[in-house]
Parts: structure tokens; sequence; C-alpha cells
């Protein structure tokens, strides 16, 4: 009864698993634009951009959702928009040999994920010069399926390449698709590239477009054992 | 054990299987700007002939390819379903030659430039699904399936990129930002025509492989012989071609 247990179990540990399935997995992807609020110092410049003090926003669309979340989404019924906000820079290094800024917020900030009934709720739109009639308002109405702290979020740039990104921790604690989230998975963290001007996608009043994710830990991974190493768990 | 065991398989195969991706229901550009035409999320990979993952460094002369699947399909391929369980949206850039990595101490951080030229891509609609997911994405060398699978089916739209420029940072915090641009442009394609030759911003972020045993945040942990996950889109050009008509055909419009 033990020896067929144990072969039982060896033929369970060998199932095929992904790879790296001990790696994070990807949870849902977005699109947007950030924006600086508030921002007593105008102008993506170097000399005025994200300075000590101001505020740091992004918003935008849910574009793909991982395993964890697909199951519960209807994107036929329902808008699905994010929100990033709360973030305030405590660290601010700018490189002007370099045309490199790297900036830090201070913890916490907050990232929310929101779904808005096609039928009964507001279409989001951008808008210029946010915060504005509809930005975020209509990002942010409809319910929150997903919401978390965001820490340790770090925002680079570079201005000669009009580019940069930024990555963070963001730990899960609230929303109406919450409990699907295993509560071993729920620190993840979340990462985004920036495109800047020359960029005729950018709205005025915007700073930079934004694709990115938010990924969480995987799940415990199968293990590939030989007959050898089974046995001598149970010696 | 065993219920841990029979957890991760079934994740395993739900994550090939579950996956919801977008149609058109999220592209609401701004009025009067270009917004986002195609996107890509969780599967999309690189990999190069020359990178050491220990080093973050592409040599001069290294071949960078990336593969993909569509997660979005805006104006002018909104009526395209990257959902559809019978056609496999990917794509692929290829052509890429390094100029080789550029390091940049910068205090205590360390910037990562690499620009790659000549470069172009292709988008394809094949059938059956069979591209490899983040899941089931296999060690390189995978012959028959990267780059096949992602390059299998009809092609909907190719054309060419300027220089793509990848930058990722080491940041003083230890952690990684990253980011990736080019300017493309369409030159074929059974759709070429609605998006024309105009150039727009493909652009996004680039989650490198990371170089040792640990995870610094902002690093993506791929099998063997990868190099990054990228997650960005291509934007709609700023003119969409007219499309041909026939008087009939208006005339439908307005009864």
């Amino acid at each position: 009864m033990k020896r067929a247990a144990l072969l039982l179990l060896l033929a369970l540990s060998v199932i095929a698993v992904p790879a790296f399935a001990d790696s994070d997995v990807f949870l849902l992807g977005f699109a947007g634009y950030d924006y600086e609020s508030p921002n007593p110092n105008p102008g993506p410049d170097p000399g005025n951009y994200l300075n000590i003090g101001e505020g740091y926003k992004a918003l935008g669309f849910v574009t793909d959702f991982g395993a964890y979340l697909a199951p519960y989404v209807n994107i036929t019924a329902n808008e699905y928009t994010y929100y990033y906000y709360d973030l305030t820079v405590q660290n601010y290094a700018y490189y002007p040999e370099f045309g490199y800024l790297e900036v830090g917020f201070a913890n916490p900030g907050r990232g929310r994920f929101y779904e808005d009934s096609h039928a009964t709720g507001t279409p989001a739109w951008y808008g210029v010069y946010p915060p504005n009639a509809t930005a975020p308002s209509t990002f942010i109405d409809g319910t929150v399926f997903l919401g978390g702290h965001i820490e340790y979020l770090v925002l680079s740039y570079d201005f000669g390449a009009n580019q940069g990104g930024f990555t963070g921790n963001i730990h899960f604690d609230e929303g109406s698709l919450l409990s699907q989230i295993p509560l071993a998975q729920r620190d993840g963290w979340t990462l985004s590239g920036l495109a800047g001007r020359p960029n005729p996608a950018i709205p005025d009043g915007y700073d930079h477009q934004i694709s990115g994710e938010c990924r969480i830990p995987g799940p415990v991974p199968a293990a590939h054992r030989t007959w050898g190493a089974l046995k001598a768990l149970y010696r | 054990m065993k219920s841990r065991i029979w957890v991760a398989a079934v994740m395993g195969l739900l994550a090939t299987a579950l996956s919801a991706t977008l149609a058109n229901a999220q592209c609401n550009p701004a009025p009067n700007y270009p917004g986002v035409m195609i996107k890509f999320d969780a599967d999309a990979w690189a990999y190069e002939t020359a990178y050491s993952t220990a080093t973050l460094i592409s040599a001069p002369g290294s071949q960078l390819t990336v593969v993909g699947r569509v997660s979005v399909f805006c104006s002018p391929f909104a009526d395209l379903d990257p959902t559809d369980l019978n056609t496999d949206y990917t794509f692929i850039w290829d052509g890429l030659t390094s100029q080789g990595t550029v390091t940049t101490p910068i205090g205590s951080s360390m910037r990562y430039t690499t620009k790659y030229v000549g470069g172009g891509f292709r988008i394809y609609a094949g059938s059956p699904r069979n591209a490899p997911t983040a899941a089931t994405l296999p060690a390189l060398p995978a012959p028959g399936v990267v780059p096949d699978a992602f390059v299998d089916g009809t092609m909907i739209l190719g054309g060419g990129m300027d220089t793509l420029v990848v930058i990722f940072t080491r940041t003083s915090t230890g952690s990684y930002t990253s980011s990736f641009r080019a300017n493309y442009w369409g030159t074929g394609g059974t759709r070429y025509d609605q998006v024309g030759g105009d150039v727009n911003l493909l652009s996004g972020a680039w989650c490198v492989v990371p170089p040792g045993p640990s995870t610094p945040l902002g690093t993506c942990p791929l099998p063997a012989g990868w190099s990054a996950h990228p997650n960005g889109k291509w934007d709609t050009p700023l003119s969409v071609p007219a499309l041909p008509s026939t008087w009939g055909k208006i005339k439908t419009l307005y009864r």
C-alpha cells in the first residue's frame, strides 16, 4: 500500500508543468498616459518635472487579463480602467550631463482597477490638461475589481532618448476579484515603459504615453524527483 | 504536497486556456489624437544571437528577434478579435542588428542603452492557435516552434522600423526600469491599405531577465535562451488612408 502510494506520488510529481511555474505570472496589462498633479512647477522639461512634493498620476485602460482574472471579466459588457495615484515625489536626482532623471515616491501610493458597465456607466475619456471634467472621474467610476497599495515606486527618464519607465511593488488588498488571487500571491509588482514627446499620441497636458502590466508571484511549482530521492523522504 | 502538485499542473493548463484579451472594448483614444492600434501584453519575448543575461550586454552585430501575440486590436483593426479561439494573431520583429550595449554609470544607477538597426515587423493571422503562451514558453532553441509558430498564417501587416532604442536602468534602489522605442511604417500585408506608410510610434516596457540568481524588482525570469519580455503597442498612424468604395455602398450608409 505504501509502495503504491509512493508510485502514485512519483507519477504525479513528473506531470508537466510550465518550466517557470515558480516565476511571477502576468496579472493584467494596461495602456494610457501619466501626468503631474499637484504640479506647482508645470512642464515636462527636466527642471520642472516631478520635483519633490509634486504628485504623479497614471490612468488608462486595462488591455489584457491573465489566468487568475480572465474567467471573471466580461470585456463585451464592461470597460476596464486603472488609476495610479497618491504618489508624491520624495527623492529626486537629475543628472543633466546624462539627461537622466530618477525619482522615488513616498510610500504608499495607491493603484486601483475598475469595471464599468457599457450599458449603465460612463465611457472613459482622457480630455486635455488633467485633472479635467473627465479625467480621472470617468476612469474611476464603476466597481473596484482590484486595488492595492504601491510601494517603492521608482521612475527614471532619459530626456535624450525621450523614454523611460517605472517599477514598484503593489500589494493587492481590495476589490471584487481580490478573492481570485490566493493570499500568498498578493504581493505583486508593476512596471511600465514611458514614451515622451515628440509623440503625437500624447494629449495636451499629459506627459507620457504608458504601456505596462502588473505581475504577481507564481504558484508553488511541481518539482521533478527521482525514485531514490522520493524514497529518501520516507526513511 | 500532492495537492500543491495538482494545483501547479492545473494552473499551467488553465493559463493557456483562460487568458482573456480584449478586442476593441478598451480603445478610447483621446479625440484628435492617434491612439493605440495594436497592443501586446503577456505573450511577447525577445532573444538575441549574442547577448549575455549575466552582464546584460548585447554584443555589436547581435541579431535581435522579438515574437509575441496580439492582445488588443483598435482602429482600423477593431473588427479583429484576438480572443478568437480559431485564430492566432502573432507577430515578429527581426532583422534587428545590435550596435552594442553602452553602459553608463549615473550616480549609483547603471543605464544600459542598446540600439538596433535595420529591422522590420510582420503581424500574422494564423490557425490553429499554436504559438506558445507565457505558461508554455519553451527554452531556446525550440526548432519548429520559435519563431515558426509566430510566423505562420496570413500576414495582415508588415513594415519597417527605424532605430529601436532599448534602455533599462538598474536604479539606485536596485530595481530595474525599462523601455523601448522605435518608429514604424507599413509596407505590406492584407490590411496595409487601412494603415498606409505613415510613420508612428512603437513603444513600451522591456523587462529583462535578471542577471543573477535573485530577481530584482523590474526583472522577468524566463526560460533559458530568452533575453527579455516586452510589453508595448503600435500606435495608429497619423493619417489613416481613405478606403476605396462604390457609389452604391456610400448610398447604403445614408438609408
